[in-house]
């Protein structure tokens, strides 16, 4: 065979395997310069508690209320099968006033986790509902915002603080699924899922941090979805 | 007296909106945008700045343009969390004789006025940290001072060599 035809049909397969090349090395690349996480939410809801499990593996005793933004390091996160590189980012305050600085967080962030009292929730509390759907309203929008084609964002609901429902404590251990699916369920929960763009787009998990043990079930299913 | 810092706290019981003073003057809480104006600073300072002192809840950050800093106060919330207040304000407002004593004066006026207090012992680190600060800034400015001096005499050597191989 002529040197130029074979110089013509091994170019032609290069060509044809590019596009999984690249999709390869964006893999890859992703993998290694790991996902940058928004945690947002109202006050008191957990916020510090999860960044300070996700990056040491512990739950603050005596803390202080986050008002200044303080900066978390780069961690890889390391949850019985999972393995994710968690990149720096800030742990805000929870207050309204804070809004601004959310955006901010929102436009670098791969995923954003926004945290809520789901026991609030589930017991009808207007206040509350009233506060999340409003905040869920603004961090949809940011979402549409900054995301882009090959940099899509992701939101996370994650009802926190169920140990406070009475239902949650018999449930714990044998029918957490049907707990978490009632809440996911619940007529704010769906409404949140719908502003954020649908089920596609917003995935919601439920549970507790009052103990290691159950913070690591939380963050094991987040971070599954965030890994989905 | 002049105002020279915003001031900003969270309730104490968890529930109230945030308590902010701008200029001397306490910000309504329909005001959102010079809210979210003052934290927007704050957090801008912390991000871009340098953390000159951090002990016992007391911290001090600082820009080239401004500076935070978060001071506790006695109170705790309902949680038993320490609750602070945070100050942010213009750097160039640091260089005026009796910064510090102005400021604490006003932290403790402000956390009186949301019904806090803050201990003497915690406006002593107050006034220490911006006196560390202070320093900080000078021996900066005297090593700024011997850069531009040196290069200077290079320069001037350069030319005089240049000058004098011609001749």
């Amino acid at each position: 065979m002529p040197f130029p035809v074979v110089a013509f049909w091994i170019t032609v397969g290069f060509l044809h395997f590019l596009p999984f090349i690249i999709l390869s090395v964006e893999k890859i690349n992703r993998k290694v310069k790991g996902k940058k996480f928004a945690v947002l939410g109202a006050r008191q809801v957990g916020k510090t508690h999860l960044i300070e499990f996700l990056l040491n593996g512990t739950i603050p005793r005596v803390y202080k209320k986050t008002m200044t933004p303080v900066k978390t390091t780069r961690e890889r996160i390391l949850l019985r099968e999972l393995n994710l590189l968690v990149k720096e980012s800030w742990d805000v305050s929870g207050d309204t006033s804070a809004r601004a600085v959310w955006k901010d967080l929102v436009a670098e962030a791969d995923f954003v986790l926004y945290l809520l009292r789901a026991d609030q929730v589930l017991a009808g509390n207007t206040d509350v509902e009233a506060r999340v759907k409003s905040d869920v309203r603004h961090v949809s929008e940011w979402i549409e915002q900054y995301q882009t084609t090959d940099k899509p964002k992701r939101l996370l609901l994650v009802g926190t603080h169920c140990d406070y429902n009475p239902e949650y404590k018999s449930k714990y251990n044998s029918d957490m699924a049907e707990f978490v699916d009632t809440f996911v369920k619940l007529p704010t929960i769906n409404e949140l899922v719908l502003r954020g763009g649908g089920l596609k787009k917003v995935k919601v998990i439920a549970g507790s941090m009052r103990t290691i043990q159950e913070t690591e079930v939380l963050v094991y299913q987040m971070l599954r979805e965030v890994l989905a | 007296m002049r105002a020279i810092a915003s001031f900003w706290a969270q309730a104490l019981d968890d529930v109230g909106a945030d308590h902010f003073f701008h200029l001397g003057e306490c910000v309504a809480e329909d005001s959102v945008s010079v809210r979210q104006s003052i934290v927007s600073r704050v957090a801008e300072t912390l991000k871009k700045g340098r953390r000159y002192y951090c002990k016992d809840n007391v911290l001090l950050a600082a820009d080239r343009s401004s500076f935070v800093t978060e001071v506790p106060m006695i109170e705790r919330d309902p949680r038993g969390r320490v609750s602070p207040i945070v100050c942010y304000g213009s750097f160039d407002s640091i260089k005026e004789d009796g910064f510090a004593d102005c400021l604490c004066e006003e932290i403790e006026t402000f956390a009186v006025s949301i019904g806090q207090s803050v201990a003497p012992e915690t406006l002593d680190l107050v006034r220490e940290a911006f006196n560390i600060l202070k320093k900080k800034q000078l021996r900066r400015k005297a090593a700024q001072l011997s850069a531009i001096l040196l290069v200077t005499i290079v320069l001037l050597a350069i030319g005089y060599w240049v000058v004098m191989k011609k001749l």
